[in-house]
């Protein structure tokens, strides 16, 4: 007569299994949204919304700017941490991933971008590249204004 | 920058690929149990119908918001409709604490402005109503309304509780107007411990409130989506 009992290896394998399938429930983060969870898309467009210089992302793992409008990670880094998944969620238009990376967690997000399709063309291009110069022109002009404000302040 | 209709055309283009890569069956399985995270919005308020003469003329507040929740509802539908069931959708912080509002705030200069703080919260009733009408109508999905406005106001006027210690002004440069190019300028004034700030710059959180505020919506997420 067979005798049916779990060896503790297979027990550690079928408990491996289960956990495994448990965790894996949320599959992926995919991300849409502005600079609140932009993780470096606008890095490849043409844009002055940008953050892909120092100081930014000096306290990221190996203190690099990736785009994020941040000295780190984002809200959805750390959620997509938290449900067991990678630690960083990956931007689509980065050349440097795959499809095997965007499997796990992919970000559509664009700073400066909004529900209305207006607002995404308010900080569209460079200085002077494009026909865009009066929104560049009223892009500093607000940056004037608001220096000017804080030295008055400041007076 | 992208507009939103465009981050709908990617995700398409991102669902052929998975297809293409894992087959269509595991492909359309992450497309379905995927947690999908949804955070825009303030720059419609701040950049465009504030800042730009366009949107003033056509629509009042009110109607503006009502304009912005119709095209999140198309948004949210368009992606359900392409798979996504289980979804965090973001409301808008107490975006009158941004540092950049605060000085330019010429009612009581450095103080938080109170009426975008106002529209913040209107806002964001308008949204959640949207987000019960949703989980209603469409059936399978499950949205996770994720507002940010009373743990956001939390740390900017209690930020000790929070381990944290300066929240009017921000990080980079002097902390009152710098951010994208000019807080890319090598500047002496940029702090040397971001953890002691609420904000990076002058419109974004440091690192450690972007780790307190999804603390915060996990404990309430794991429940929901696991």
């Amino acid at each position: 007569m067979a005798t049916h009992y779990l060896s503790p290896s297979i027990l550690c394998i079928i408990l491996t299994t289960l956990v495994s399938i448990a965790g894996a429930k949320i599959p992926a983060i995919i991300v849409f949204g502005d600079s609140s969870v932009d993780s470096g898309n606008n890095n490849f467009i043409s844009t002055m919304a940008r953050a892909n210089f120092e100081p930014y992302g000096r306290d990221f793992p190996g203190g690099r700017a990736t785009g994020r409008f941040c000295n780190g990670r984002l809200s959805s880094d750390f959620t997509s941490e938290a449900y067991g998944l990678k630690p960083t969620v990956p931007a689509y238009l980065d050349p440097s991933y795959n499809i095997s990376d965007f499997a796990t967690g992919v970000c559509f997000a664009s700073a400066g971008t909004g529900y209305d399709n207006s607002t995404a063309d308010v900080l569209v291009s460079p200085p002077f590249t494009s026909n865009n110069l009066i929104t560049a022109v009223s892009c500093v002009t607000r940056n004037i204004e608001i220096i000017f404000l804080f030295d008055i302040f400041r007076a | 920058m992208i507009p939103l209709w465009k981050e709908v055309e990617y995700f398409k283009e991102y669902q052929s690929n998975l297809s293409a890569y894992l087959g269509h069956r595991r492909a359309a399985k992450i497309i379905r149990e995927s947690l999908y995270i949804v955070s825009i919005g303030t720059n419609d308020f701040l950049e465009n119908y504030y800042t730009l003469p366009d949107r003033r003329s056509q629509f009042s507040i009110s109607q503006y918001q009502d304009f912005l929740v119709e095209i999140a509802e198309v948004f949210l539908k368009d992606i359900y409709r392409l798979g996504a069931r289980k979804m965090s959708f973001t409301g808008i912080s107490p975006m009158g604490c941004l540092p950049l509002e605060r000085v330019t705030n010429l009612d009581d200069p450095f103080s938080c402005a109170r009426s975008y703080n106002d529209l913040a919260v209107d806002f964001n009733g308008r949204l959640r109503r949207l987000v019960t009408k949703l989980n209603r109508e469409l059936t399978g999905i499950k949205i996770y309304f994720a507002n940010p406005y009373d743990i956001m106001w939390d740390i900017v006027t209690k930020p000790n509780l929070y381990g944290l210690e300066i929240s009017s002004s921000a990080c980079c440069g002097t902390g009152l107007f710098e951010m994208g190019f000019l807080c890319g300028q090598d500047n002496p004034l940029t702090c040397s411990d971001a953890n002691k700030f609420v904000f990076w710059d002058a419109f974004h959180p440091t690192e450690r409130t972007n780790q307190i505020v999804s603390d915060h919506f996990f404990k309430h997420l794991k429940n929901l989506f696991h």
